[in-house]
């Protein structure tokens, strides 16, 4: 089904199931990055793995760098099976991550692993203990930040971290010291904190192409945080990118013109994985994303798809009444795919929709 | 049955939202009267997992309650013969609470399911406000685990289908936990090396 690129083009694939992002780019010359991960809905295996194996990649070599965006449980699924299995790989994540207040809180709330299916904070706690195994170094993201600077297939290809800010940071501190187990709590799971203060934003140029990822990165009121800290900043490259990963899942706090007049060309190939816990992309947005580009698309539908499990009928009748009727089941793990060659028109960008993947009009 | 026991009895295992030696029990005091085998089952399942627990206080304190409950079994078995009710679980998941929208008065939850022997994929579901118990609601919040369970409850005047939400009374993070955690966070620090 699926072929490995030609070396000299570069491919953005972004994979989603309606809850979760992983995104796997290639430089060229065979040589990838992960960013995020997700577990595919069938084989539970984190998607960025199985398609690399798919197309025969050398994940242990091939593989040059995973970033994680940030630790929420929709971003990191898979990402400790992703980091062990890419041996080669380096590993980045969040600066504001190297902080004990923030390594303490995770282990709090991964310890004895006490409820099923996985966290975000487990997911980091276990990537720290096989870089702690191996004697790996990480790579702290932050605002401005070159992460990965190499000639790859004859294009010279760098990898920006474009957040968090120092600002950002601080607030990131002041959000962990409120959400850290306090002696004598209930244990729970980690609650999601908004907006998302840690989070990193790549920016990868590589021969004349450019390619941004927007993350979870939301807007903010205050002064050097947010898309403004960004866009403002005097040392960010001004290369405007044609492919454009949509931050935070299309919501309206993430939608930021200037984002869209500044850091992108007109009408660019973008795409987003939606998050069907909190509606996002909400109708407004897909329809302010659709007035800025037409080739928009995301990696599913995921409008009140009704779970297609099969239970007995007494269960069935009990479920819908005691839900009124709404349980609904994680759609396929979409996947839009985009390539072009590295030194092409940047309006030369093809994609290609797999398994559930859509144009964004039909959301 | 005697009452002082009985109230003891009742604290352990819940009526006050407390837990059975500090891990987390499935029922009340009413249920415990009424059940055929499976509080017996309970019993001996929760000492295995609190035996498998790190934690010698939790153990110690359960094998003080054991105590208690051994003595009201016999008063609890006598019962059995003249009322006998248990649960046939039809399906469980692990829920947990997404997300809260105070307006409609409902929450979101994302569901894992826990059913004997099967591995259904991930579901997501609403809920309104009304399905969790008074007594769950000082621990309804986002990120907070619950299991749904759709059962027979099985009386000697025949069956009932019944669907509970019960959240999880989740272990309290004690001082051992922290300092754990904090040694661990120390070794990283030490070890991790950043670029």
């Amino acid at each position: 089904m699926y072929q490995k690129p030609n070396p000299k083009q570069l491919e953005v694939s972004t994979f989603g199931p309606g809850r979760g992002e992983s995104i796997v780019v290639h430089l060229g010359d065979d040589k990838w990055l992960i960013v995020d991960s997700c577990r595919d809905r069938k084989t539970k295996k984190p998607a960025a793995l199985n398609y690399l194996k798919s197309l025969g990649v050398n994940i242990k070599k091939d593989v040059l760098l995973i970033i994680t965006t940030h630790w929420h449980d929709d971003h990191i699924l898979g990402l400790s099976d992703c980091v062990r299995e890419c041996e080669g790989a380096r590993f980045c994540c969040s600066a504001a991550y190297q902080k004990e207040d923030f390594i303490e809180m995770i282990q709090g709330y991964s310890a004895d692993r006490i409820v099923k299916g996985g966290t975000g904070a487990s997911e980091m706690s276990q990537v720290f203990d096989v870089l702690a195994e191996r004697g790996d170094a990480a790579v702290g993201g932050q605002a401005d930040k070159l992460l990965l600077n190499q000639t790859i297939g004859g294009n010279d290809c760098k990898v920006w971290a474009l957040s968090p800010s120092d600002e950002q940071m601080l607030d990131f501190y002041a959000a962990i010291a409120e959400i850290k187990l306090k002696i004598g709590s209930n244990r729970q799971r980690a609650p999601s904190n908004s907006p998302n203060h840690s989070c990193v934003v790549i920016l990868i140029e590589a021969g004349e192409q450019s390619i941004l990822l927007g993350a979870d990165h939301e807007e903010t009121t205050s002064d050097g945080t947010g898309w403004t800290a960004i866009l403002d900043s005097p040392v960010r490259s001004k290369t405007k990118s044609s492919i454009y990963k949509i931050a935070h899942h299309g919501s309206e706090n993430a939608h930021v013109d200037r984002v869209w007049e500044e850091m992108l060309v007109e009408y660019p190939n973008a795409v987003l994985t939606p998050f069907s816990s909190s509606s996002l992309p909400r109708d407004e947005m897909v329809g302010k994303i659709l007035k800025k580009t037409d080739k928009a698309y995301s990696t599913a539908l995921v409008r009140d798809v009704k779970t297609n499990v099969k239970r007995g009928n007494a269960v069935e009748r009990q479920m819908k009444a005691f839900t009124e009727n709404n349980v609904r089941a994680e759609s396929n793990t979409g996947h839009v795919r985009m390539r072009n060659m590295a030194n092409n028109d940047a309006n030369k960008w093809e994609t290609e929709l797999f398994s559930g993947a859509c144009h964004l009009d039909k959301l | 049955m005697h009452s002082n026991l009985q109230e003891r009895a009742k604290n352990i295992i819940g009526i006050e939202g407390g837990s059975l030696g500090g891990f987390p029990f499935h029922g009340n005091a009413d249920d415990l009267e009424a059940s055929k085998a499976p509080e017996s089952a309970y019993i001996i399942k929760a000492f295995k997992n609190a035996q498998n627990e790190n934690s010698e206080e939790r153990t110690e304190r359960f094998k003080e309650n054991i105590g208690i409950l051994k003595e009201l079994l016999p008063q609890v078995r006598a019962k059995q013969t003249k009322t006998s009710t248990y649960k046939e679980r039809l399906q469980e998941w692990e829920g947990y609470v997404v997300s809260i929208n105070h307006e409609e008065q409902t929450f979101r939850a994302l569901l894992c399911d826990i059913t004997k022997d099967k591995d259904f994929p991930d579901e997501e579901a609403d809920f309104s406000f009304e399905q969790v118990a008074d007594l769950d609601k000082p621990l309804f919040s986002e990120g907070a685990v619950f299991w749904w369970t759709i059962a027979y409850r099985h009386k000697t005047s025949g069956k009932a289908m019944e669907s509970e939400l019960v959240f999880r009374r989740m272990p309290k993070w004690t001082k051992g936990n922290h300092d754990r955690a904090k040694e661990r966070a120390n070794f990283l620090m030490s070890t991790l090396v950043w670029e």
